[in-house]
């Protein structure tokens, strides 16, 4: 009787745990393995868009440069900017100049740096960096501008450096 | 007795899990299709992919990339690859948000070697007809052709 009970004690337990093995016994044979890489963007580059200067304006902030979604491959990104001056398609023109101030970790780093010498880091891995940026018109410009409507382009440019 | 009674509990027990592991439902989300969320447009900012170094094929112009446009931009996107000397070698249609340039086919075959200081010079619009310019970026970038 001992033997009945031990017997149909082991098909129990087989049964309980078995069922997903049964079904990987099938005949063997190869696999193809297919791989494919692509260039994909290693982070993302945030620019501000457009702004209306008010007219008179000396200075006006135009807001941030950041860098998000880094690979981490990508130990750090530097930044700096050209640009045009504000023209009204019409052959006149309002020089400006850009300044940026840098942030470390919250603290500003540097005040209004001129981004034509000087290219700061907008990302250091383990670091929260930004750069925040200015345009600024002399009022003897304004003064000497033609009444009209004016446009310029800002260009950010950003390098990467790799571990 | 009290084997009997614990074998047959046992083997009910089996049978109840076999069945139960049939006739179980997927788990919740599983089967269905996913929910995505609509994307939060940025309102006075752009983002920029910026590449690391470009890997091309010497000896074809077709290259393995596209560039993306993220869905969170308003704004469209033209996009030129450019050597350090000025060189275009390839320049994209208009990017919607959320849409991706065709493949990269250069202007030139590249000889194999290294070109550092290229460039992907990303001019952004705020209409689809590209005429309203707004600011623009160019991240800089080493290719290197095999």
């Amino acid at each position: 009787m001992k033997k009945f009970l031990s017997l149909i004690l082991a098909l129990a337990m087989i049964a309980c745990m078995s069922v997903t093995a049964f079904a990987d016994n099938g005949p063997s044979g190869t696999t193809t393995l297919t791989t494919t890489k692509e260039n994909t963007p290693k982070y993302t580059l945030n620019i501000p868009s457009d702004q209306t200067i008010p007219y008179g304006a000396t200075e006006t902030n135009i807001g941030k440069v950041t860098v998000s979604d880094v690979d981490p491959s990508v130990y750090a990104v530097d930044a700096d900017c050209a640009w045009t001056d504000f023209s009204d398609g019409d052959g006149n023109s309002i020089p400006l100049t850009i300044v940026f101030d840098s942030y470390l970790n919250g603290g500003k780093i540097h005040d209004h740096v001129d981004p034509e010498m000087y290219a700061e880091y907008i990302y250091r891995s383990g670091q929260d960096r930004y750069c925040e940026y200015f345009v600024q018109i002399a009022p003897e410009d304004w003064a000497a501008a033609v009444p009209g409507t004016y446009t310029a382009i800002i260009t950010f440019v950003s390098t990467y450096n790799f571990y | 007795m009290i084997l009997v009674l614990v074998t047959a509990a046992s083997v009910a027990t089996a049978i109840w899990a076999l069945h139960n592991r049939v006739a179980s439902p997927p788990p919740e989300g599983q089967g269905q299709e996913q929910q995505t969320e609509p994307v939060k447009k940025l309102a006075d900012s752009i983002d920029i992919p910026g590449f690391g170094d470009l890997y091309f094929r010497s000896g074809s112009t077709e290259q393995n990339m596209t560039v993306p446009n993220p869905p969170q931009n308003f704004c469209w996107f033209k996009v030129s690859l450019v050597l350090e000397d000025g060189t275009v070698l390839w320049t994209s249609d208009l990017i919607a948000p959320g849409e991706e340039s065709g493949q990269v086919v250069l202007n030139q075959l590249l000889e194999k070697g290294e070109y550092k200081n290229a460039m992907l010079k990303y001019e952004c619009f705020a209409d689809e007809a590209g005429q309203s310019a707004l600011n623009g970026a160019e991240t800089k970038l080493t290719i290197i052709v095999k």
